[in-house]
């Protein structure tokens, strides 16, 4: 830029010259400019999450996760343990460890609310039959000393299902008492 | 893609050495232009300090330079000074060179000089922003028209003109002594 005016030009330069700059003073500059960009630097944007995802997301809490695995092996437990122990036990006998679980299961079965009295009286013969099995195979095996037990909830259960009908002509329960005897009649009188 | 597009386009993602080079490129000539306006030291940084911080506010805003950026930085560094200015006006310089007393030749030399550089500030202030920034520019960082036009994002001919009006208007505010007296 040209300035004619010799003195204007004179004047203008006496701002020419700068001090230098405090070198420490830069430092601090640049240091905060530095600061201040790293504090508003803005976060990156997140993707929108699909449904999918989000249920993901809560099961990938840890605390939801380990109350959701406890859950889901509490209930392995439950359906493979439960039906395998009680599968097993359908064939035990008398005197076998697994019978408790067999006569567990039949009490349950019967105490249902939601069964009327010939339902119940139907679960009352089956049981009884299923007597009359043990009863046959612990005389076939001469396990005598077991005959007690199978013996005394045969009668319980005759007991019971002659409690819920009324006397009829044909009544279920004489025809497994007439079949219980005959099983029982070899077995020695001690 | 220039370089200076480059650093631009990095440093709108807060890249960390993007925004240093920036400084490192831009901070010694702000730093120069603000105290030759300012004449103090502290203002000076100040200026430079709160030029870069509004840079990066800006950025943070989606918006700031997109081109330009030295321009950019000199305008901002420019509104600020003016911002000052009507804050706190520079004070009037007496033009009675007798009014101080020095016996020693060198203190004698460097006073008048400083009292020159006051009277110099004094009279870019009285001039209007744009014809401040056509002479800080022009005469002191030696751009030419075409680049002074996009800081004042004005015709180069707009330039020429405040140019020609401000230097007409200096030379009145700055007229020796003696033809101002009479």
């Amino acid at each position: 830029m040209k300035i004619e005016n010799n003195h204007l030009h004179e004047m203008l330069n006496t701002l020419q010259e700068v001090p230098a700059r405090d070198a420490e003073a830069m430092t601090q500059g640049r240091a905060q400019f530095l600061a201040e960009a790293e504090a508003l630097r803005p976060l990156p944007p997140q993707p929108i999450p699909t449904p999918l995802q989000k249920i993901k997301s809560i099961f990938s809490t840890p605390s939801i996760q380990r109350v959701a695995v406890g859950f889901a092996l509490f209930l392995a437990f439950l359906i493979v343990g439960g039906t395998g122990v009680t599968f097993a036990a359908e064939d035990s006998l008398p005197g076998d460890p697994l019978y408790g679980v067999k006569l567990t299961v039949e009490q349950a079965r019967l105490r249902n609310p939601l069964l009327n009295a010939q339902e119940k009286e139907a679960l009352l013969v089956n049981f009884t039959e299923e007597r009359i099995v043990e009863l046959d195979s612990l005389v076939q095996q001469e396990r005598y000393d077991d005959l007690e037990t199978a013996v005394s909830t045969f009668h319980r259960y005759v007991s019971q299902g002659r409690d819920l009908i009324p006397a009829q002509e044909n009544d279920p329960f004489d025809t497994l008492v007439d079949q219980a005897t005959q099983i029982l009649a070899p077995v020695p009188e001690n | 893609m220039t370089v200076e597009s480059r650093l631009l386009k990095e440093a709108q993602a807060f890249n960390q050495q993007a925004l240093a080079e920036i400084y490192d490129q831009y901070n010694q000539d702000l730093f120069r232009y603000a105290m030759r306006s300012l004449g103090n030291q502290n203002s000076a940084e100040e200026c430079v300090a709160e030029t870069f911080s509004r840079f990066l506010q800006a950025l943070r805003r989606g918006k700031g330079p997109r081109q330009h950026l030295r321009a950019y930085l000199y305008r901002t560094a420019h509104n600020w000074i003016t911002d000052q200015y009507r804050r706190q006006p520079p004070p009037d310089v007496p033009l009675e060179e007798e009014t101080w007393v020095a016996n020693d030749a060198g203190l004698l030399q460097s006073v008048a000089e400083k009292q020159n550089q006051a009277r110099v500030r004094w009279a870019l202030a009285q001039l209007t922003p744009d014809q401040q920034q056509v002479i800080m520019l022009k005469f002191y960082e030696g751009w030419k028209n075409r680049d002074v036009a996009q800081v004042l994002d004005k015709p180069v001919g707009a330039v020429k003109s405040l140019q020609h009006r401000a230097l007409a208007a200096l030379e009145r505010l700055l007229a020796p002594v003696e033809e101002v007296k009479r």
